[in-house]
């Protein structure tokens, strides 16, 4: 079996262009998912599919990095992907936590979760 | 050859990952939403464990899918007061999703203990492990060096222990955000 980093010259998909469309698309799944959606709780999914999304590109970079202007290649950066990535993986649970505690207390005030509910400034 | 099982598996993997986050949000049961989007955890951390990243793609599942869905799984059964009567209704063949996931998970954890018996080792199976444990990146070990040394090139403890203070500040946040008054006031806390 030839050595893994042979190999990943080879393909011509799973590239750095490959899993930055994946990401992409992610990305763009989640923003459509933000903006249309009604149900709040659906809307915070899709924050955290938003929060994977960046998780992927990040790590994308890790694997295949863009030397820089003079040519060198920062060798650490897959370590350091790997820790920016565990950072906004904390994030997020962070902030799905009190995203779902603002939920709880405005369905406390309206007994629903229809976003149409939230749509005046007082009351 | 080789070439070609890779891009096919990623090709795969990306098409399961974005057909279930398409899912998730065709889906008009929220229950059914929250599973799609588990289920699309699992060909993403296919796809990390194809760029090196064990401990990523694990600890995705595990946090990801183990932590935050499982919040949002009990905020949906506390919420959307309509899940309860669905779930009622199909109990049984949640009862036997519950016990097929089941069995699978005890398959992955009795995994290891049987490898280690039958006097095997992670890099019989994968040599590019071994190869990367020599090289030291992938690895948990060094990721854990990078995090909790103080040296000149490996400064990350800082934001390590800051990074503790802000899930301690979104904790004590979220129980102010909901906690609620004593009998006789109402539900809201009060403006301030």
């Amino acid at each position: 079996m030839e050595n893994f980093a042979d190999v990943l010259q080879q393909t011509k998909l799973f590239t750095l262009p490959g899993v930055l469309i994946v990401a992409a698309i992610l990305f763009g799944i989640g923003c459509i998912g933000v903006v249309l959606k009604r149900n709040i709780i659906v809307i915070l999914m899709s924050v955290e599919v938003i929060l994977n999304a960046i998780n992927l590109a990040i790590l994308a970079f890790g694997l295949w990095p863009i030397p820089g202007l003079d040519g060198s290649l920062d060798t650490r950066i897959h370590l350091d992907s790997q820790y920016f990535v565990l950072i906004v993986i904390a994030v997020a649970a962070v902030e799905a936590a009190i995203g779902l505690a603002i939920l709880v207390s405005v369905f406390r005030t309206r007994r629903q979760v229809d976003t149409r509910s939230l749509e005046q400034m007082e009351g | 050859m080789e070439a070609v099982l890779v891009d096919t598996l990623f090709v795969v993997a990306a098409v399961l990952t974005i057909g279930l986050t398409m899912a998730e949000l065709l889906l008009k049961n929220p229950v059914h939403a929250s599973l799609a989007l588990i289920a699309s955890f699992f060909p993403l951390a296919v796809i990390y464990f194809m760029m090196h990243l064990p401990f990523i793609a694990v600890v995705q599942i595990l946090v990801y899918g183990g932590a935050i869905m499982v919040l949002f799984t009990f905020v949906i059964m506390m919420v959307d007061l309509s899940s309860g009567d669905y779930l009622k209704k199909h109990r049984w063949s949640y009862r036997a999703l519950g016990f097929g996931a089941g069995l699978v998970v005890l398959g992955i954890t009795l995994l290891p203990i049987f490898l280690i018996f039958s006097k095997l080792n992670a890099t019989d199976i994968v040599p590019e492990f071994a190869a990367l444990a020599e090289n030291g990146y992938g690895g948990i070990s060094e990721l854990g060096l990078a995090m909790f040394q103080d040296s000149a090139s490996n400064h990350y403890i800082l934001s390590f222990e800051l990074l503790a203070l802000l899930i301690l500040t979104g904790v004590i946040g979220a129980m102010m955000l909901i906690r609620r008054l004593r009998e006789g006031q109402p539900d809201t806390p009060p403006q301030s």
